[in-house]
């Protein structure tokens, strides 16, 4: 095949998807609707204040919190993947780099919403910037999860210039869509100056990501961390956290990689080699993973301090057992043992695989939030029953539906209006090839 | 067997019998208020107990007291209402737990005043008659206080408008603290000369120059308390840096380590000088683009 026909076959196959489609409109009103539904949950809190949750005196970090650590973790795949592997010269991540800075960018944005979701008088979240302490992590978590949405958003919108001024050539786009095109392309003409910037940009921007992505979920750890209690005092909580980080985001993308392959009908971009490769990434981590669980787990459960003791028992045997023992069995140990195997990992076997170890990282982040709270040092004394044990409402359950419905509208926008594979890459790639 | 389980059923009852009930004595029950209950009273009650009371009893009437064992109730029902007015004021007195006692944060005065509110949600509520005029009218009387080293006594001489003493009338002494006041002793009642003298312990901590704030009080059964402070050095000198002196961890803002400091904004300021490089990049980008 011809090489200027070879990239216009690339040009129009990875565009086909792009623009204003029927299914589009029907998925986005069905996301929209469940939306709405959700805010008006939303509406209640507001009004009635944090009393409709199941948050109480002691257990004042619930689902919010486990669902904003989980999607900081999910974010840090777009460093992982783009970044560590990019610079490393992978160059199998061509076709999914963009995927993973899509789900990036989606979660690191509504990880500050789902914060202010959890403030009882959102009103007030001036003060925190008014009043902050620079010696609280809240401070430094305020301040690199900020400073990762802006790297995300610049990662994902410089590599897609020159896809930008592709799309704005396009005859059957809508003319305001063109123009908005062209305007975001900002001029891009392919000159080699442009090509240069460009590059040298992204490559600051690949380095910058590394300690910024591991930072942002270091600090998060830390919220917990740098408090004395059961459970959560531990030296280890760091990259424990990133670890389980690049496993939720891992399992995120090949989730995404999933339907973006057979709903765009990608299938000759992202191939059965690339699940092939996201498999052995996902096997990698989850060993990364499981290490520091044991390190997590095994070693206060060796000494079973008083105080840990008693968290450790309600984890391991007692109210969350069951949970725990499932998050860990279904969401590490056997994806880890499946993945492990040549024919598991393909499209379909993984999406599966992928979608119970995601719901495992979401409430293994349950499970490091709430028992500890559960367990203070000082009992729990002269308060009603249900102030003792953590139980999420219907309402907490609705706002917290809304925040993921919100990464899957953003990342539908993003992937409905952005070609979701990088246009110019790919064919520069093949052209190299063909060398 | 079956006599152990009676013993244990007994013991139960008794337990729970006890967990219940709160005795007051038959004298403490008798009493009566010196105050006449009015509305004056009642508002000025209200505002004590919001702001002492109601985070644990609630807003009278509305039912929404803590859920704590011994449950608070709320003073508005038979609970409260069906108990006599002294069997309530020794209750807030004296406390038992989780409830403080509130011997030495509101005066008796105060004390009847949120009885007086209590009762504002009765209708069928009728005051006994206001207690007999006291030996004293307090208000009338004044207080001088003499500090007599030799000794370690503090003396205190209570005598009415017209400087005759007063006898017979009893005294308490507090120091004031961060959170209340600490009583000093017992109350002592004035000799013939409308004289008290305490003892004054020596080691009461005190301020940079040992001075305590010391408050003289003469309940009065009429409920117009007199009270008086002054200010001696009978205190422990603590003079202290304050800890809020040096930058630390757990200080304010503008008191953070500076290694912190530099650690913060030299972190944010190099990050950020990159990311705005790269905005500045993409904006010369297209300023040039527009040009061609």
């Amino acid at each position: 095949m011809e090489p200027i026909n070879l990239s216009e076959k690339i040009t129009t196959d990875i565009l086909r998807p792009v623009g204003i489609t029927k299914s589009f409109k029907i998925w986005m009103t069905a996301l929209l609707v469940a939306f709405g539904i959700c805010i008006y949950a939303y509406t209640l809190q507001l009004r009635n204040g944090l009393g409709v949750t199941g948050l109480r005196d002691y257990i004042s970090w619930g689902m919010y919190i486990a669902n904003f650590v989980f999607f900081v973790a999910s974010s840090l795949i777009g460093m992982l993947i783009s970044a560590v592997l990019g610079l490393s010269g992978a160059k199998w991540i061509t076709p999914i780099a963009r995927i993973a800075e899509i789900i990036a960018l989606a979660f690191a944005s509504v990880a500050g919403l789902v914060i202010i979701s959890d403030m009882g008088r959102p009103e007030r979240l001036p003060n925190v910037f008014i009043y902050g302490r620079i010696q609280s992590p809240i401070l430094w978590d305020v301040t690199v999860v900020t400073t990762y949405v802006v790297i995300s958003a610049l990662l994902l919108y410089l590599p897609l210039i020159p896809d930008l001024a592709i799309c704005s050539r396009r005859m059957d786009t809508p003319p305001w869509l063109r123009k908005i095109y062209r305007l975001m392309s900002l001029g891009w003409s392919g000159t080699p100056e442009q090509t240069a910037m460009i590059q040298k940009c992204t490559r600051i921007l690949l380095i910058l990501i590394v300690p910024v992505a591991l930072a942002i979920h270091t600090v998060t750890s830390w919220l917990f961390a740098a408090t004395p209690r059961a459970g959560w005092n531990s030296s280890v909580f760091g990259p424990y956290f990133v670890s389980g980080a690049f496993v939720a985001g891992a399992a995120a993308v090949i989730i995404a990689m999933y339907f973006f392959r057979r709903n765009y009908k990608l299938h000759d971009y992202i191939t059965d080699s690339h699940f092939d490769k996201m498999g052995k990434l996902l096997v990698l981590v989850s060993l990364v993973y499981l290490y520091f669980n044991i390190n997590e787990f095994l070693v206060p459960g060796y000494k079973l301090e008083k105080a840990e003791a008693k968290y450790l028992h309600e984890i391991f045997a007692g109210r969350y057992a069951v949970l725990f023992w499932s998050a860990q069995l279904l969401g590490v140990i056997i994806p880890i043992i499946l993945l492990l195997i040549k024919s598991v990992r393909k499209p379909l076997p993984m999406m599966i695989i992928a979608a119970f170890v995601l719901a495992a990282s979401w409430i293994k982040r349950l499970l490091i939030v709430v028992p500890t709270q559960e367990h203070p040092f000082l009992p729990i004394q002269y308060v009603p029953q249900n102030f003792k044990f953590y139980t999420p409402t219907l309402t907490e359950t609705l706002i917290t539906l809304a925040s993921i419905i919100l990464v899957l509208i953003i990342v539908t926008i993003l992937s409905k209006f952005f070609p979701v594979i990088p246009i110019e890459e790919t064919i520069n790639e093949l052209k190299h090839g063909d060398k | 067997m079956k006599k152990y389980g009676l013993l244990i059923l007994l013991l139960i009852i008794v337990v729970r019998l006890n967990a219940q009930s709160w005795e007051v004595p038959d004298d403490k029950k008798a009493k009566v208020s010196p105050v006449q209950f009015s509305s004056e009273t009642a508002k000025k009650g209200e505002v004590i107990f919001l702001r002492n009371c109601q985070s644990c009893h609630g807003n009278p009437t509305k039912g929404n007291f803590a859920n704590l064992i011994p449950s608070p109730g709320d003073p508005a029902t038979d609970k409260f209402q069906k108990q006599t007015d002294g069997a309530l004021f020794y209750k807030i007195t004296t406390g038992r737990s989780p409830m403080p006692q509130f011997k030495d944060v509101l005066t008796e005065e105060e004390r009847w005043q949120v009885i007086s509110y209590f009762r504002s949600f009765n209708k069928n509520y009728v005051q006994p008659p206001v207690a007999s005029a006291s030996k004293v009218a307090a208000k009338q009387a004044a207080l001088t206080v003499v500090w007599e080293a030799a000794s370690r006594k503090l003396k205190v001489t209570a005598s009415d408008t017209l400087k005759r003493s007063l006898k017979g009338v009893g005294v308490l002494l507090f120091v004031k603290r961060y959170f209340g006041n600490m009583q000093i002793g017992e109350e002592m009642t004035t000799n013939d000369s409308g004289i008290v003298r305490f003892d004054f312990p020596k080691d009461i901590p005190g301020d940079k120059t040992g001075n305590l704030d010391l408050i003289i009080r003469i309940n009065s059964e009429k409920g117009d308390d007199v009270q008086k402070t002054v200010r001696l050095p009978l205190g422990v000198i603590v003079d202290k840096p304050p800890l809020t002196l040096p930058r630390a961890m757990w200080n304010v803002v503008w008191k953070s380590p500076v290694w912190l400091l530099l650690a913060y904004f030299l972190v944010v300021i190099g990050v950020w000088s990159f990311l705005i490089y790269i905005i500045y990049q993409l904006v010369k980008m297209k300023r040039r683009a527009g040009n061609v």
